[in-house]
This record gives C-alpha cells, sequence and structure tokens, in this order.
C-alpha cells in the first residue's frame, strides 16, 4: 500500500516583541551554536526542526523590523499553538527589556554595556531535554565542538525528519533547473526561499495556485509511483514535470500546463533576480553565467570589445538606484 | 504657433465652469504620455487644469535596477492598476476570454505614463502612412485590399504634424541622425524619412559591436541601416546628465534621469504655470454631461477612496486605450445608453496591435554583450517597412521596421525563444543556456497591422477588476490576420537572409504570435471626418460630445510599423494648440 499522503502547511508569522531587541547578540549566538541534522543558518536566520505533539514541524526565524519572522511549515495545524510558544522561549521575546535594561544598568560594573547593547535576550530553548544536553556536553569544549560532539549523536539517534515536511515545491525548482556536471542549480540558489518569500508578498495572489498545484503532483506522484514527488528520484520526476508540461496529467485545479509555466517562470526569476529577492544565493547564477551584475555604466570601448566584457565588481540593485551610484573607482 | 505666445491670454479662464469655484477649466483623465506632452500648451494658455493620475509621481530615485522590481516584465511592480485590470482576451467571438497575454511588459499607471519604462524610440511615420489607403488603391488597386479591412487614411497628414513632430522631438531631446536637413539628404539617417524642419537637439547613440555586425550585413544586402532616434540623453541635456550606458532602461526607469519623458519636461513646464492641479493616486469612474449632452464633471476615486467629482468646463480622456475605451463604455446614461459619445456604436471599434516576433542566429564562441547597453541602441532600417518595397508581385500589405536587439537582463535571457531541440528546462536547457547566453543575436521585426471590422474592445461580461469595484475589464477581440501572417513569413526569410549574411551558425524563428498586448495597442476610438465611422475629429474632439476630447494612441486609424510615441506627442500637441484656439476665439462649449 502506498503510504498516506500528509501534505505541509507553510505559515508565514510575525512574532511581536517589546523593543528594544539587540538582534544582533541573540542570532549571532543561536547562528554559532547551530547542531547540524536539527539547526542551520541561512537566509539571515535560524532554521531547526521540532518534536511537536501531533507531528514534527520546522520553522525559519529571523528578525525583522519590529517583530521575528517565523516561517513555519507543520504537519499538523494542531501543534501551531505549541510551535509559537516554543519558538518565543528560544527568542526570550516574553522578556520586559525595559526593566531588564533598567535593573542591569544600574550595576556599576554592567551599566555602560547594557547602554551599548539594549535589548540583549537570554536564549532560552524550544526543548528543555535538548537543552540539558547542550549544556552537559558543551560544559568543558569549545562551542564549535560542542556542536560537532552534538551533532554525532542526532546522527547516531536522531529520528529522521518525515520527507513530507519538504513537500514538492524543493523538488520541482531542482528538477527545472539541476545541480549537475554544469554547476549549481536551483537548490544552491535558493529558488524555494525565493518563491516563499514572493508568495508572502507580490505573488500573495498565487498561494493558493501554488497550495492546489502541489497537492497535485504530490497525488499524481503517490498514484504513479506509490511515493511522494521528492522521494521518486529523477527520471520519475522528469516524467512526471514534462507529463504536466504537456497537460497530460490530469488536475482538479489549476490547469496543469499554466502551473508548469508559473512554476517554470517563478524559478527562472529564483535563478537569475536579484539576489536581494532571496534567490540567486550570492549571485551564484550570475557568476556562473559570467554575467556581471548591475553595473552603473560601461565605456564605448566596453561597448565594441567582441570578447566578454567582464568588469571587476558585481553590483546587487541595493547597491546602486535609489539615489546611490558606486563611485568610478567601485565601479570601474 | 509657439503655445507659450498664449501666455499673456487667460481667455479660456471661468470658461464652462459656471458658478462653481472648485470647478477647473480642464479636467485631464490620466496625466501619462498623452497628455502629459500637450498639457503644458494648455497651462501655459491660461487654462486651470485639474489632472487626475492613478499612479504616483515618481522620481528617479524610486527606479531599481532589478527586474523584478524595477521593470515592466516580471512583476511588473510598477503597474498596480493595470494589473489589477488586465484586459481579457479571444481570438474570436466563438470562442472564450483568457487573460491577455503581453509582447514587451504592462503598462505603468503615474505621472508620465508609460514613457517612464519605454525604450525611448521616438520616429516619425513616414507621409505615406497618413494616406495609406488612398495610396494602395492609387498603386495596387482595391482587389488588394484583405478581405475586412477597414483601412483608411488619416484626416491629418504628415505636413499637418511635420512642426509638431519637430516641437516634440526638441522638447524630448531626441538623439540621432536625421534623414534629411529642410528636404537635402542627410549621410547616415534614416533615407525615408519624410521631410525635416528641424534637425534632432542630439547626436545619436554609440555604436555597439552587435549593432555594427547587422548594419554592416544590411548594407551589404543594400538596406540602409540607422541608429534608432531615441530620447535618451547622448550629451547632458536641460541641466540633466548624460547616459552612462548602464543598459536598464528599456522597460525600466531611469535613475539617473538620463532619459527623457514627460514627466522631467512639458509636465513640470506645467505646473510651473500655477495652473495645472496633479492629483495622484486618484481614479476616474465615469463622465457625467448634462442635459444638453455636454461633459461637465468626472467622478473618480481620490488617494483616500473617498468618491468624489470634478467639474469642468472641458474634459480631457487620456488614460491608456483600454482605459480611455472602458470609461467611455462605463459612462451610460439614458441620453447614451451604449456609453459615452457611443450613440453610433464606433467605440472599441478598428483595434489593432502588433507582434514583436524575432529571429535568432546563433554564433558559436562570439561575443554579442548584449548587457552593455541600453534598447535605445538598436541600429534600425526601414527598406521593409510601409511601402518602401514594392508589393506588386506579393500576398500581403505592410510592412515593419527590423532592429538588431540590445540590452539583456538575466531573467529576461533565460527567456529567450530557444533553437528547435532544446527543451524549456533541465539539463539541456541549462547547457544551452550557459554556453550560448552571451553569443546569440536577435534581430526583431516591428511589423504593421491593419485594421479589421472584427477586431474590437468592448466591456467582458463575465470578468471584474480585482480592485473591488466591481467593474468588467475590457476584453479584447484579435487574432493575427492572414494578410499580416504573411507579411511576417515574408520577413522571416528575409530576416533569415540577414543572420546568413552575418555569419550565424544556427538560425531559428521565434513565435509570430508574441502576445496580444505589445504596449503599441491603438485604435478604439479612431480619429476621422465621418462621425458615422469614427468617435472623434482631427482635433480630437469626440463627434457626439463637443467638449470632450480624446488624446491617446486610441485614435489612432493605422498601426504602422514604427513606434507611436512621437506621432502621439505631434497629434496632441496640435491638438492642444486647436483648443487654445477655438477658445480663444470665443468657441461656443
Amino acid at each position: 500500500d502506498p503510504p498516506p499522503l500528509r501534505s505541509a502547511h507553510r505559515i508565514v508569522l510575525r512574532l511581536p516583541h517589546r523593543a528594544p531587541l539587540h538582534a544582533d547578540s541573540l542570532f549571532g549566538h543561536l547562528g554559532a551554536t547551530v547542531v547540524p541534522g536539527v539547526e542551520r543558518w541561512h537566509d539571515g536566520g535560524l532554521e531547526r526542526t521540532l518534536r511537536l505533539t501531533h507531528a514534527p514541524g520546522r520553522v525559519h526565524l529571523s528578525p525583522a523590523v519590529g517583530h521575528i519572522r517565523a516561517v513555519l511549515t507543520l504537519l499538523d495545524l494542531r501543534d501551531l499553538t505549541s510551535a509559537i510558544h516554543r519558538c518565543r522561549a528560544l527568542l526570550d521575546l516574553d522578556a520586559d527589556p525595559a526593566a531588564v535594561d533598567a535593573h542591569l544598568g544600574a550595576d556599576p560594573a554592567l551599566g555602560e554595556l547594557v547602554r551599548r547593547r539594549p535589548g540583549v535576550r537570554l536564549p532560552g530553548t524550544v526543548d528543555p531535554g535538548e537543552m540539558a544536553f547542550r549544556v552537559v556536553l558543551g560544559q568543558q569544549i569549545s562551542t564549535k565542538a560542542a556542536a560537532t560532539l552534538t551533532g554525532r549523536i542526532v546522527a547516531l539517534v536522531g529520528e529522521p525528519v518525515p520527507d513530507a515536511l519538504d513537500g514538492a515545491a524543493p523538488g520541482v525548482p531542482a528538477r527545472l533547473f539541476p545541480t549537475d556536471d554544469l554547476g549549481p542549480g536551483a537548490t544552491e540558489a535558493g529558488v524555494v526561499d525565493y518563491i516563499d518569500r514572493a508568495l508572502e508578498g507580490a505573488y500573495a495572489e498565487w498561494q493558493e495556485t501554488y497550495r492546489l498545484g502541489l497537492a497535485e503532483i504530490e497525488a499524481a506522484a503517490v498514484e504513479r509511483h506509490g511515493v511522494p514527488f521528492i522521494d521518486c528520484g529523477p527520471t520519475a520526476q522528469d516524467a512526471l514535470l514534462a507529463a504536466m508540461e504537456r497537460g497530460e496529467l490530469s488536475f482538479a485545479a489549476p490547469d496543469p500546463r499554466a502551473f508548469f509555466d508559473l512554476l517554470l517562470a517563478h524559478t527562472q526569476e529564483g535563478l537569475f533576480g536579484d539576489p536581494v529577492h532571496g534567490g540567486n544565493r550570492g549571485a551564484v547564477m550570475w557568476q556562473l553565467l559570467g554575467f556581471p551584475g548591475v553595473q552603473p555604466g560601461y565605456s564605448a570601448g566596453e561597448q565594441l570589445q567582441t570578447s566578454p566584457v567582464r568588469k571587476p565588481r558585481r553590483f546587487t540593485a541595493a547597491e546602486i538606484g535609489k539615489g546611490r551610484r558606486p563611485s568610478p573607482e567601485q565601479g570601474g | 504657433m509657439a503655445s507659450t505666445e498664449a501666455a499673456a491670454a487667460p481667455a479660456a479662464t471661468g470658461r464652462g465652469r459656471g458658478s462653481d469655484p472648485t470647478a477647473a477649466d480642464v479636467c485631464i483623465v490620466g496625466l501619462g504620455a498623452a497628455s502629459g506632452s500637450a498639457v503644458h500648451v494648455l497651462a501655459e494658455a491660461g487654462f486651470r487644469i485639474v489632472a487626475l493620475e492613478a499612479g504616483p509621481w515618481r522620481t528617479s530615485d524610486d527606479y531599481a535596477l532589478d527586474e523584478l522590481r524595477g521593470s515592466y516584465h516580471a512583476r511588473a511592480a510598477m503597474s498596480d492598476k493595470f494589473l489589477a485590470e488586465t484586459p481579457t482576451w479571444r481570438r474570436n467571438t466563438g470562442e472564450p476570454t483568457h487573460p491577455a497575454t503581453f509582447s514587451l511588459g504592462r503598462m505603468i499607471n503615474g505621472v508620465g505614463g508609460s514613457y517612464l519604462h519605454y525604450g525611448a524610440w521616438l520616429r516619425r511615420f513616414q507621409p505615406v502612412e497618413f494616406r495609406l489607403r488612398s495610396h494602395v488603391l492609387e498603386r495596387y488597386g482595391e482587389e488588394r485590399l484583405p478581405e475586412g479591412t477597414t483601412l483608411a487614411d488619416w484626416p491629418v497628414g504628415y505636413d499637418d504634424l511635420e512642426p509638431y513632430y519637430g516641437l516634440a522631438e526638441q522638447a524630448m531631446g531626441v538623439a540621432g541622425i536625421p534623414g534629411n536637413d529642410r528636404g537635402l539628404p542627410v549621410a547616415g539617417g534614416n533615407p525615408f524619412d519624410g521631410y525635416r524642419s528641424s534637425p534632432y537637439p542630439l547626436p545619436p547613440v554609440r555604436p555597439c559591436v552587435g549593432g555594427q555586425r547587422f548594419a554592416a550585413a544590411a548594407t551589404a544586402l543594400g538596406y540602409h541601416p540607422f541608429p534608432v532616434p531615441v530620447s535618451l540623453n547622448t550629451e547632458p541635456f536641460e541641466g540633466r546628465p548624460a547616459c552612462t550606458y548602464c543598459g536598464w532602461c528599456g522597460g525600466f526607469g531611469c535613475f539617473i534621469d538620463a532619459k527623457t519623458t514627460p514627466a522631467l519636461t512639458t509636465i513640470p513646464r506645467a505646473v510651473r504655470t500655477g495652473n495645472l492641479e496633479v492629483r495622484t493616486h486618484c481614479r476616474a469612474l465615469r463622465i457625467n454631461h448634462d442635459e444638453r449632452g455636454r461633459a461637465v464633471s468626472v467622478d473618480y476615486l481620490d488617494a483616500r477612496g473617498e468618491r468624489r467629482t470634478q467639474r469642468a468646463g472641458i474634459v480631457i480622456l487620456s488614460a491608456y486605450t483600454f482605459e480611455n475605451v472602458r470609461l467611455l463604455l462605463l459612462s451610460t446614461s439614458a441620453r447614451f445608453p451604449r456609453g459615452l459619445a457611443n450613440n453610433a456604436g464606433n467605440v472599441g471599434r478598428h483595434f489593432m496591435t502588433k507582434q514583436f516576433a524575432n529571429v535568432n542566429g546563433l554564433y558559436e564562441g562570439e561575443s554579442f554583450n548584449r548587457y552593455t547597453g541600453p534598447a535605445g541602441q538598436a541600429v534600425i532600417f526601414e527598406d521593409l517597412n510601409a511601402d518602401n518595397f514594392d508589393h506588386g508581385g506579393l500576398d500581403f500589405l505592410g510592412g515593419a521596421t527590423v532592429s538588431s536587439e540590445h540590452q539583456l537582463q538575466p531573467i529576461g535571457l533565460s527567456r529567450e525563444t530557444l533553437p528547435p531541440g532544446v527543451p524549456r528546462w533541465g539539463h539541456r536547457y541549462k547547457a544551452h543556456l550557459l554556453e550560448h547566453w552571451n553569443s546569440i543575436a536577435v534581430i526583431r521585426y516591428q511589423p504593421s497591422a491593419l485594421p479589421y471590422a472584427r477586431h474590437r474592445l468592448d466591456l467582458d461580461p463575465h470578468v471584474r477588476e480585482r480592485s473591488g469595484l466591481g467593474l468588467p475589464v475590457v476584453r479584447i477581440t484579435y487574432d493575427l490576420a492572414p494578410n499580416e501572417q504573411r507579411l511576417a513569413a515574408f520577413l522571416e526569410e528575409k530576416i533569415e537572409a540577414l543572420h546568413r549574411e552575418m555569419g550565424a551558425t544556427r538560425i531559428w524563428r521565434g513565435p509570430r504570435w508574441t502576445g496580444v498586448c505589445s504596449s503599441h495597442d491603438v485604435g478604439g476610438l479612431r480619429m476621422g471626418l465621418d462621425p458615422a465611422d469614427s468617435v472623434v475629429d482631427p482635433a480630437l474632439m469626440t463627434h457626439e460630445v463637443p467638449n470632450l476630447f480624446v488624446l491617446s494612441g486610441a485614435v489612432f486609424p493605422t498601426c504602422p510599423g514604427v513606434n507611436p510615441s512621437l506621432t502621439l506627442q505631434a497629434l496632441v500637441w496640435r491638438a492642444a494648440e486647436g483648443i487654445v484656439a477655438a477658445y480663444r476665439h470665443g468657441h461656443p462649449l
């Protein structure tokens, strides 16, 4: 029998907190102590797994203006409240920073430090048992060594997170622009992160289309191969996508060809768009192409050059425009 | 006549306003490319103007060199209103509608309109285009007119517009090589140019490697290539800096104001008179008339979403083609049950659009570096345009501008036409892209399109805009006609020969159909002398409502294979002077 299909719920939340919050020290600590297999640092935040009452989950936490951005991936929505509580505990978001800073600021030794770094939090944990392990392991050795050691224990006895948490989304862009002998692909470019962010903002209107469309891809994968898309293997995945592109999969909604075109268009944006939008991570695709990124201008000589025109520095849209222009020394 | 002469004559002030102190002499709906090129004439003549603009007033600080935030393709982030009311489209009345598709990008909402992100090509139509029907009948006979075409002469000629072409070129700082100097040919310019009374204010754009290659092959084949005239500052112009050739302006706003638009020139000129009040984030809902059938006010939603009414002596409709048609059709009343100025049923008829199709060539191992400069660095020729070649033995009418493409952004390059056999995704797509993206030359043709009775705009009975106002969107009924198909086939063969002359190692055609919306969507509110067959007269006043004017490409009777912007500017500049003259001489409202 094929395993029951479980698709993940993706929920983006703003976790409010009282001001101030010294995000650099809080996330700096979290980033410096990541345990492989449980946690990873990417896109300016901490991503980690969660062991919840009804099913496992995953969260990505990053500082934003006036709040913490939390992207929760849950298999069971009944876990939502406890997941939020655990994230708040991890980041000490229920602290009263004014009272803390007033009290500690009065101390003659600490006062100046508190005034320089207001709103410092005391990182907590999502799981007291895990914290106990990490404290014991970390007592006598460096932070880095402790993380490595903890990671080994995770690898040895950790319970794997179900693939369903990844849904179909990570697999599709990775097949549309694969990682291969030619170099990095959609995975390295962070295309799924790009699409996730876009669906929260500019493409909010497509959320339902994605929800329905990805569920249809999963259903087709289970029907044809007995496993979710992510477990189908590249050949079967490509065959599924090709059938979808030709309109040969029967979707209730959306139209398979239209959804394929949408996924392809958004994948291209996540591959080649400006890194400021979360895709094309580190301008990896511009490097792969040899595209010089955004440049403030080109010379008459460069325009007549018959070999590729390179530039000493590759800019992004964040560095040029909006009244900003790099100096000639920068731009070349 | 120079418009500034009228500045001392506030004769118009007060006309038609009655006793309402908040009424204006003129209410303009949409302060974009069209009205933005005429409003200074009215303001300097003393007319008190209120302009309702649905978008914001942007500055160069608002433009990002970023395809996702700043361009008219991808997300089209500067097109909020346009995206919320995207027209629907069907090929014929027998099929259901789909959302419209776009050859280039979406239109922009904001002061200055889609000039903010246009590719800056500013070109005159050839004289023959204004009397194409007569010309075809004289040279080839009536039997050569394709079935169903409603081809008509313009009621204004090239000579009528020539001085205004010159005024617009000066105002826009056009850079180029004129084809002639008061009739005497100029080397390197377009030999098919009509008579020119004035030169271009700025020298042409720089050459680039792809353009040179194209120009050499075109010349060898007997064509006459020249750098496309553009409103790019090839030198500092009127206090704004020279273009740096960053390559991010076709489809983007210029981040240093080196691309001239009405938002930098004629609109500020109008504001400086003190006679133009610009109300941004205000969208018009309907145009009202009085018991005599004259336009009297415009209902609109203000920036806070409150419904308001602006009274005015003259109403100028100058949003984009689709919205102009829609507003007239939505402004129904007992007197105009089919929409304002539509008792003859002509609103929405004779709609035209064009396809921006291409033929690509692969030049293995070579580098064209198209990312090193703007779309305005194209090299073009008009030997295959209009009736510059004998159509006697051919099976179609019309022609096209043929151009070498310049400017290339990374998302754009990932979506270029692929050679046959290369899939759209996966390893082989990736291999093609990585190896060849900088070795492909794109030759585009911008074809003419004849008007046909079956091509029209109306209101979609089923689809509403996303604003929540519940208004129907425009429905486009349009297909590529057999005449235009045959023209495309002819051009594809000619361009393949160009690629062979350039030394391409592989040549492939892009799709002939590139999208129903072209940014050159014209017609729908045809200009003509006969009220039975047109909506506005040569003064751009509607036949049925004598103080309602339409300043828009929607009035074009034909759609030549040339960018329409400069002709639109000349036409509306002339119309604005006509309004000033008429009202100064006591023309009754």
